[in-house]
């Protein structure tokens, strides 16, 4: 609706989020935390780990909404604690199309003009779209 | 269990100087200018993410460069048939200087600040370049992902040559992150 209503940055701000909230409920879902389960224990023991193992920085803080170093816990986390890797061609167009929407996504877009275009609508919707349908692969 | 397809990823067409030039680059381990080359592990069956930070990806949209990183892998793979690379990448990241410094992946920096007429210009390009400065596109870059290697580097610049009024700088992210 944002998008067709001529508001393209604020449909790629909505969408960011969508794509914050697939990578995060697939990396608890991968640790046996379930889809109403609290997080308040959990959360700081996975950042702990994402810091440790992705940042590789132990002391490193996860900076609120990195995308990118969700989807690399992800691969991470898959391979490590799941015990079975994503295919190849997966975990790469994990990374590409997280990257697309980092490319123009950030939470604060919400304080500035939004000087995105209908095609960066396009596709940061298509990244969004990817996660969408793939999440259940996750 | 879900299944996965395994399917190809297609190299994109119209890069091939670029995968060329970028396949050169993975044999020259140690060694400085762009692009500049992570390979981090994710520990199981060695794998690594490998993140390439290069002012080459300017003209090469997001969506393409994970692709062209595999194929460069691919071809230093044929010159490496007994140690291949490319099936052990787990995730590849293709950013930009300025994508790389928004995205705190080096945090840490050291710039002169002195005027032109202060100090040789000469004098200062070959003290970066001792420290590691990458050559890019918009100029010589001095960046760091620890805190305790930017000081030592800035320690030792300061003493080589102070008249650059040389300063060490850290991205902290906007205040308006939450």
């Amino acid at each position: 609706m944002l998008a067709d209503g001529g508001c393209p940055g604020g449909a790629i701000y909505l969408y960011g989020y969508v794509v914050e909230m697939v990578l995060k409920a697939a990396s608890y879902r991968m640790l046996g935390v379930g889809a109403n389960d609290p997080l308040e224990a959990t959360r700081p023991i996975v950042e702990e780990w994402i810091a440790e193992y992705v940042l590789r920085n132990k002391k490193k803080k996860v900076r609120p909404h990195d995308l990118d170093a969700w989807a690399r816990w992800l691969v991470y986390s898959r391979a490590n604690l799941h015990g079975a890797a994503y295919p190849h061609p997966f975990s790469l167009d994990l990374g590409s199309n997280t990257a697309v929407v980092l490319q123009y996504w950030e939470p604060s877009m919400r304080y500035h003009q939004l000087p995105c275009s209908p095609a960066d609508e396009a596709d940061v919707r298509a990244a969004a779209q990817w996660f969408l349908n793939e999440h259940p692969n996750m | 269990m879900p299944v996965l397809p395994n399917q190809p990823v297609t190299p994109p067409a119209g890069y091939d100087p670029l995968i060329a030039t970028l396949a050169e680059e993975l044999e020259r381990e140690g060694q400085v200018g762009e692009p500049l080359i992570f390979e981090n592990p994710v520990q199981a069956q060695g794998r690594f993410f490998a993140v390439v930070v290069w002012s080459a990806w300017r003209a090469v949209p997001v969506r393409q460069r994970a692709a062209i990183i595999l194929e460069a892998y691919r071809r230093y793979d044929q010159a490496h048939p007994d140690h291949p690379k490319a099936p052990q990448l787990a995730m590849a990241t293709g950013m930009t200087w300025e994508e790389a410094d928004q995205r705190g992946l080096f945090p840490f920096s050291i710039t002169p600040n002195a005027h032109p007429d202060e100090v040789d210009s000469q004098a200062v390009r070959d003290a970066l370049r001792n420290e590691g400065a990458i050559a890019t596109a918009t100029g010589l870059k001095l960046r760091f992902a620890s805190r305790e290697a930017a000081q030592q580097a800035f320690q030792r610049l300061q003493e080589r040559l102070p008249q650059a009024h040389w300063s060490l700088n850290q991205i902290v992210g906007t205040l308006e992150e939450d």
